[in-house]
């Protein structure tokens, strides 16, 4: 029995907790409270810019910006780090477009940046 | 990101998983390495690094390849193991390169093996003259073995009617100044006879052994921790030690 647990048992549990770490980001990518829900922000800071509310769309993003460093926290162990980077280029860029009042850019950042959320972890 | 913190993360899954699939190889890949055995535990080595530090990539892929390696050495095993003709192809054999004493240079031709490789090869096990062989096979992991020439082969008691007495294999009985028990209750002995056998080397109690072994002829060696040197002999030539 002890030999089973020492040899067998500790090793097979060891590995499976590793193995939790390495695919826990599809979990932890999820949102545990609202504040923490990157697709709703994204979408709402869509449908401001389409609507051209630029203010609103800002504070949006800063809403993003605020999930988006919390999320990232709890899934760095899991994901790459150059998606995370790729993430943070596109919400940089959304706030120069906004504030340029750039619609078409922005846009085309924001559907990158979810594209990407999408494949992380994945 | 904190890569700081990701690269210790993942540096206590490569260590821990490499441990663990050492383990389940076995002793094999240190005892018996061959070229190929070597090549691969490179390469295991390999992926476990990029693991702790490739952060352009995910953990998991480079897991996923450290295991896959893993379990291909392990099927190899399994499969030397079990079929000899195999273990034969995908190991090679041990190679004769000297036979009753000559060169076999078709053979060292075959294995691309210098004759200055051999000399070399052959004064590491202390023979300097090529005269004294008999033979000379190349293993599987490139060590030589060497059969001397019976003229050259060193004296043995069986050669001159000796009977030593049996040595066998010693236990320790103070390993750092602290008895241990279980080995002294398999050399049948009690507490008591080994206090006074401390005693007898000059030395008060166990707390002052560093190591104390006994051999099955009765030998006792004992090293305490106490080391009473005249003239200490220094190999070294730095001076900030002395």
């Amino acid at each position: 029995m002890k030999h089973f647990i020492l040899y067998k048992l500790i090793p097979v549990v060891i590995l499976l907790f590793f193995i939790a770490i390495m695919q826990s980001g599809i979990i932890l990518k999820q949102p545990f409270s609202k504040e923490e829900d990157i697709l709703f922000y994204i979408e709402a800071i869509e449908s401001n810019i389409v609507s051209e509310q630029w203010d609103i769309a800002s504070a949006e993003l800063k809403n993003l910006e605020e999930a988006y460093s919390k999320v990232q926290k709890r899934i760095q162990y899991s994901v790459e780090r150059d998606e995370l980077d790729s993430f943070t280029t596109c919400i940089k860029k959304t706030e120069g477009y906004i504030q340029a009042h750039g619609q078409g850019g922005a846009l085309a950042e924001l559907s990158e940046a979810r594209n990407l959320w999408e494949g992380l972890g994945n | 990101m904190n890569e700081a913190a990701v690269v210790a993360v993942r540096s206590i899954i490569a260590f821990g998983s490499l441990l663990i699939f050492a383990r389940f190889l076995g002793k094999q890949q240190v005892s018996q390495i061959t070229f190929f055995d070597y090549i691969l535990g490179i390469t295991i080595g390999s992926i476990a690094a990029n693991l702790t530090t490739d952060l352009t990539s995910e953990a998991w892929p480079h897991w996923i390849g450290l295991i896959t390696w893993t379990f291909m050495v392990f099927i190899l095993q399994v499969v030397t193991l079990k079929w000899r003709k195999a273990s034969v192809y995908l190991d090679g054999e041990p190679a004769i390169v000297i036979m009753n004493g000559k060169i076999m240079d078709g053979v060292m031709k075959k294995l691309r093996y210098r004759i200055s490789d051999l000399q070399e090869q052959l004064r590491e096990k202390g023979v300097f003259n090529l005269e004294e062989v008999e033979y000379a096979i190349i293993e599987k992991d490139g060590q030589i073995s060497v059969m001397k020439k019976a003229e050259y082969m060193p004296l043995t008691a069986e050669a001159v009617h000796l009977k030593p007495r049996y040595k066998g294999l010693g236990t320790e009985l103070i390993y750092d100044g602290v008895i241990i028990e279980n080995n002294l209750q398999a050399v049948n002995h009690s507490k008591k006879w080994l206090e006074e056998k401390v005693k007898e080397h000059g030395y008060k109690d166990a707390s002052e052994i560093f190591l104390a072994i006994l051999d099955p002829s009765g030998a006792f060696f004992i090293d305490g921790y106490r080391d009473h040197f005249q003239h200490f002999t220094d190999i070294s030539d730095y001076e900030g030690l002395q």
